[in-house]
């Protein structure tokens, strides 16, 4: 497998200990704390978890497209090609954004402008970074749909967004992504979650055979564990705004060292343990308020593993192997569970 | 499970009389669901999977009759529902029921949660006031609810706890049949998995029989005793579960099963063909049968006529010309 | 489901929708003067009696204009010694009352034209729209105007009158409210559970469309009492000797070189009433209006 080759690439982007809260009427909430993530060149990092436990906080604060007030970056840093984006001014961020940090939606008609046509869109993305002449730009258009397999290209650079599928929106963003003149780090957030699951396996598929021709790295956003089977080599897992175990992606499914984890891929009805089952093991309770959370452990009540010091503070890193941490006090017990 | 129908569906037919794109007059037919028939035998579950727009609520909601027919029967024990008078139809819904995908939209947001659930036996007048509040209990404590929280409205509820509070209030009026209709979509994955158990348990307490929509096959897969798969309005391929699983023959069924992501990471490179192309419109679907331009085994006739479907073998039904 | 789920419930404690507009609007500048107007305005109509020095009919020949803030008159007289501070108050109830009743026939005929005409759709609400543009076609004033002639010119015809024509906007408004409402499941839902067309209607549908038309009432109630003043002021609405401020201006506007206050004191309380409801309304808008809520 190509994942032990990974360690030797260059590191794109670290984010360190990154704090991010939302100050609103009833208080802070904490979206993300001490959050640590690093991307390396070619590689794609998924970003899994519940809904509402920080993963587009996370993601929109690397290029700051959080709302600010009420959003505030509490403390951390975000080192994207050597420079640290946190202290960037906002016109570097703009000049970043879409160029070397491009953004892929859920929902593409968002993200792209109702009045122009798409090629038009393409072009100017070109037109930004060299000096070339609107034919040029939508040549070079025409030329990008069909690398990510639009049907004819020719007549579809003159379309408008709402004239173009769920499936075919997504891809003409994606070809926005790749106008830029180095694609360095394509932030995918939910890209397929509103797409029909065959549209979704030709996106999927689409992004990575994209990743091998050109050097991009993906930080995908996703809650659909099979998305994360399929395209992860990495993958991070996140729970009420902190990350709780990170690794390649065969660790995650195979030796989960947290009981959310563990939890999680026992939520999954797919799981090879089910088959001819009636009854799943599923997690009892809810994710808690992010308003009222304290310095435990986010998941000490759903936990069955929990130790009375989970409540009271939150677990230091434990390196499991160089690809594999975790962040929980009682990490032994899942791994016996596991090894039976 | 026993042999007696308790849902039996003939050529159910739901058209939409919709503008057409772009011209302004024009009136086009919307054939959400297009001759579809099917049985459901009691404590049964009945999946029903295919793509987003292919007619699994519109058949859902016109099984209930809470949508008028364009043609065709539905039979509830040998009954057809859209035969009766309004008493006889308020006299039915205590009969059948329906649990939304969306926890947010299908909880009146100005009504508490004693009210939603204590909505339906107010309408049909099922016991005095105080036996209606020792239901409600009753109710929220069979779904996992503490009864302390009747008092709060459904928008300081969790999306799961919203879901059992819609769960809640199908099971007031003691049904026998349950339309599910996406049920669990928009819930986590960790929630997903209570509300599965839930309905699960529900299922064998009280001997529910279930029309179980979803766009998950996973989840359908789990769930179901037999699975029925829907393109554009129409049934491709019915069977029991085992059956469909391990093989099912439908050229969109198997573009189904081959896009599903397993949540194996080693199993990615055993990936075969991706079916290509977008779903058409329902407005002008393709002429014969509707998955003809996506298909790679299509044959000139697959162009021409629509496909009967026909029994393969008991009880497993494919309406495709190639197989 | 495990204890500590039921506990967390607990310490959720989100503001419900009434506490949550109420603490918005308390930021709102523009709406709480608004409403401190309203406020004010309603407690004089209320406490009339109490608080008006005199009898607002009673006429003193020999105290006639009298300028304000002499001889006891805060306001003045008017030119037949009737006391201008007790009849602006006696206006303010007439007033009042005027907003409310005719807002209230044009709410009551609006809201049901609109629930109907929007739950069943399909013809009768072709033609019930049909009906309306032609309605909202006309200039409203005229309209009023056409509906007072016919039905003679008196105080409760005006109210009947701008009631009436003001239908059309509020069937407007809850139609739209009603359709973008009654697509979503929880109709269905209770209609899968039995409930009658009556009760999906107007016990399940229309209370989650209010928050649209509390916004044109409020302003609807200062315009009610604009276009009263308006119609008294043409001969159409109150009748002397009623202390109605529009009809006060009307009989007075000779004196405007010679007595200022007649005329100008009653336009004052007009605008600032409407002002107030106006204040209020646009702000009650911007709170209600998701759109500016982000
Ligand atoms: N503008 C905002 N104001 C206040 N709170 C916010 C804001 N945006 C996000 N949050 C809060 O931050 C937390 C994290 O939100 P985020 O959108 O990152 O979740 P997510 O993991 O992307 O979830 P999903 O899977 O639903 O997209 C949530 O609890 C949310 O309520
Ligand atoms: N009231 C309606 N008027 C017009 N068209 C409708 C109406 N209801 C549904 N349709 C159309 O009928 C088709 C089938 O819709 P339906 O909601 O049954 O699909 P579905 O299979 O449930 O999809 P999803 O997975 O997105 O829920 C769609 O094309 C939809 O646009
Ligand atoms: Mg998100
Ligand atoms: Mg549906």
């Amino acid at each position: 497998m190509k994942d032990t080759t990974k360690n030797t690439n260059k590191v794109l982007l670290s984010m360190e200990h990154l704090n991010f809260s939302f100050n609103i009427q009833r208080g802070v909430v904490k979206a993300v704390r001490d959050l640590s993530l690093t991307i390396r060149e070619g590689e794609t990092l998924t970003l899994v978890g519940e809904s509402g436990c920080g993963k587009s906080v996370t993601a929109h604060a690397i290029n700051q497209l959080n709302p600010m007030p009420p959003g505030e970056v509490v403390s951390g840093s975000i080192n994207f090609k050597g420079r640290d984006l946190l202290t960037l001014p906002m016109h570097e961020i703009e000049a970043l954004r879409g160029t070397q940090i491009s953004m892929i939606f859920q929902e593409p008609m968002t993200a792209l402008n109702p009045v122009f046509t798409i090629g038009s869109q393409i072009a100017d993305v070109f037109m930004t970074h060299q000096k070339i002449s609107k034919q040029e730009g939508l040549k070079r258009a025409v030329h990008l749909l069909d690398l990510v397999k639009i049907p004819s290209p020719e007549t579809r650079v003159h379309s408008y967004p709402h004239q173009l599928s769920g499936g075919m929106r997504q891809r003409a963003m994606i070809a926005m992504a790749l106008a830029s003149p180095e694609p360095g780090l394509m932030i995918a957030d939910e890209p397929t979650t509103a797409l029909d699951v065959t549209i979704q396996a030709q996106i999927l598929d689409l992004l990575n055979d994209l990743k091998s021709k050109v050097n991009m790295s993906i930080l995908l956003i996703t809650h659909d564990m099979g998305v994360v089977a399929e395209m992860a080599d990495r993958v991070a897992v996140m729970y009420a705004g902190r990350k709780v175990e990170e690794a390649d992606v065969f660790s995650i499914f195979e030796e989960p060292r947290h009981p959310y984890t563990l939890g999680l891929l026992n939520s999954l009805p797919s799981n090879q343990k089910y088959k001819g089952a009636r009854r799943l093991e599923a997690i009892d309770g809810t994710v808690p308020d992010l308003l009222t959370i304290g310095e435990g452990c986010p998941f000490c009540n759903r936990c069955t593993f929990a130790l009375p010091i989970c409540s009271k503070e939150f677990p230091g890193e434990t390196v499991i192997t160089e690809e594999h941490s975790v962040w929980c006090h009682n990490h032994k017990a899942v791994e016996e569970i596991i090894a039976k | 499970m026993s042999d007696t129908k308790l849902i039996e569906v003939k050529d159910l037919a739901k058209h939409f009389e919709v503008r057409a794109q772009g011209a302004r007059e024009d009136k086009a037919l919307l054939k959400a669901v297009d001759g579809v028939s099917l049985d459901i035998c009691e404590g049964e579950i009945l999946g029903i999977v295919g793509e987003s727009g292919c007619g699994k609520s519109t058949l859902g909601k016109t099984v209930l009759r809470l949508q008028e027919k364009t043609s065709g029967q539905v039979l509830y024990r040998g009954e057809d529902l859209f035969a009766m008078g309004r008493v006889d139809m308020k006299e039915m819904t205590k009969n059948i029921q329906m649990i939304f995908q969306d926890p947010y939209s299908s909880l009146n947001p100005r009504k508490k949660v004693a009210q939603i659930i204590g909505q339906p036996l107010r309408i049909h007048n099922a016991g005095t006031p105080a036996e209606q509040i020792t239901r409600i209990d009753h109710l929220m404590d069979e779904v996992g609810l503490n009864p302390k929280f009747k008092r709060r409205y459904p928008h300081q509820f969790s999306g799961g706890q919203r879901q059992r509070i819609g769960i809640a209030r199908a099971l007031a009026l003691g049904p026998e049949f349950i339309v599910c209709d996406e049920a669990v979509s928009a819930l986590d994955v960790s929630v997903q998995a209570q509300i599965l158990n839930l309905l699960l348990d529900l299922q064998v307490r009280h001997g529910f029989t279930y029309m179980f929509i979803s766009h998950d096959l996973a989840v359908v897969e789990f769930i179901a005793t037999r699975i029925l798969v829907m393109y554009l309005g129409r049934v491709v391929e019915i069977a029991s579960k085992d059956e469909l699983v391990n093989q099912h023959v439908h050229p969109y069924t198997k573009a189904l099963f081959e896009a599903f992501p397993v949540t194996d990471p080693r199993a990615r490179k055993g990936k075969k063909q991706i079916v290509m192309g977008d779903v058409p419109s329902p407005i002008h679907p393709p002429t014969g049968c509707h998955f003809h331009p996506r298909c790679p085994y299509a044959e000139p006739r697959c162009r021409e006529q629509y496909p009967p479907l026909r029994e393969i073998s008991p009880g497993h039904s494919v309406a495709c010309w190639v197989v | 489901m495990s204890e500590h789920t039921q506990l967390e419930l607990l310490e959720i404690q989100e503001p419900g929708p009434w506490r949550e507009t109420w603490y918005n609007l308390k930021k709102n500048r523009g709406a709480m003067t608004g409403l401190g107007i309203i406020i004010f305005f309603i407690l004089l109509a209320l406490f009339a009696p109490l608080v008006a020095p005199q009898d607002p009919l009673d006429q003193l020949i020999e105290a006639r204009k009298i300028p304000p803030m002499t001889d006891g008159y805060i306001l003045g007289t008017d030119d037949l010694g009737r006391d201008m501070l007790s009849r602006l108050i006696y206006g303010a109830r007439i007033s009042m009352v005027i907003g409310i009743v005719s807002v209230g026939i044009s709410l009551f005929f609006g809201l049901i034209i609109g629930v109907v005409s929007a739950y069943y759709g399909g013809i009768l609400d072709k033609i019930v729209m049909r009906v309306i543009d032609i309605m909202l076609a006309f200039p409203y004033i005229l309209l009023t105007i056409v509906i007072v002639s016919i039905l003679g010119p008196s105080l409760t015809n005006a109210m009947i009158a701008i009631g009436i024509s003001q239908v059309p906007k509020y069937a407007r408004l809850v139609r739209a409210s009603v359709l973008a409402e009654k697509e979503n499941d929880y109709v269905i839902a209770e209609r899968a559970l039995g409930a009658s067309n009556l009760e999906l209607m107007f016990r399940t549908i229309l209370p989650n469309c209010l928050s649209a038309t509390i916004v044109q009432t409020t302003l609807g109630v200062g315009e009610a009492i604009l276009s009263s003043a308006g119609l008294s002021f043409l001969g159409l609405g109150a009748q002397p000797p009623t202390p109605e401020w529009g009809l006060m201006i009307a009989s007075s506007k000779e004196f405007i070189t010679n007595a200022w206050w007649i005329v100008t004191l009653p336009g004052i309380a007009i605008l600032l009433a409407v002002l107030g409801f106006n204040l209020f309304g646009d702000g009650l808008r911007d709170i209600l209006d998701p759109k500016m809520r982000s």
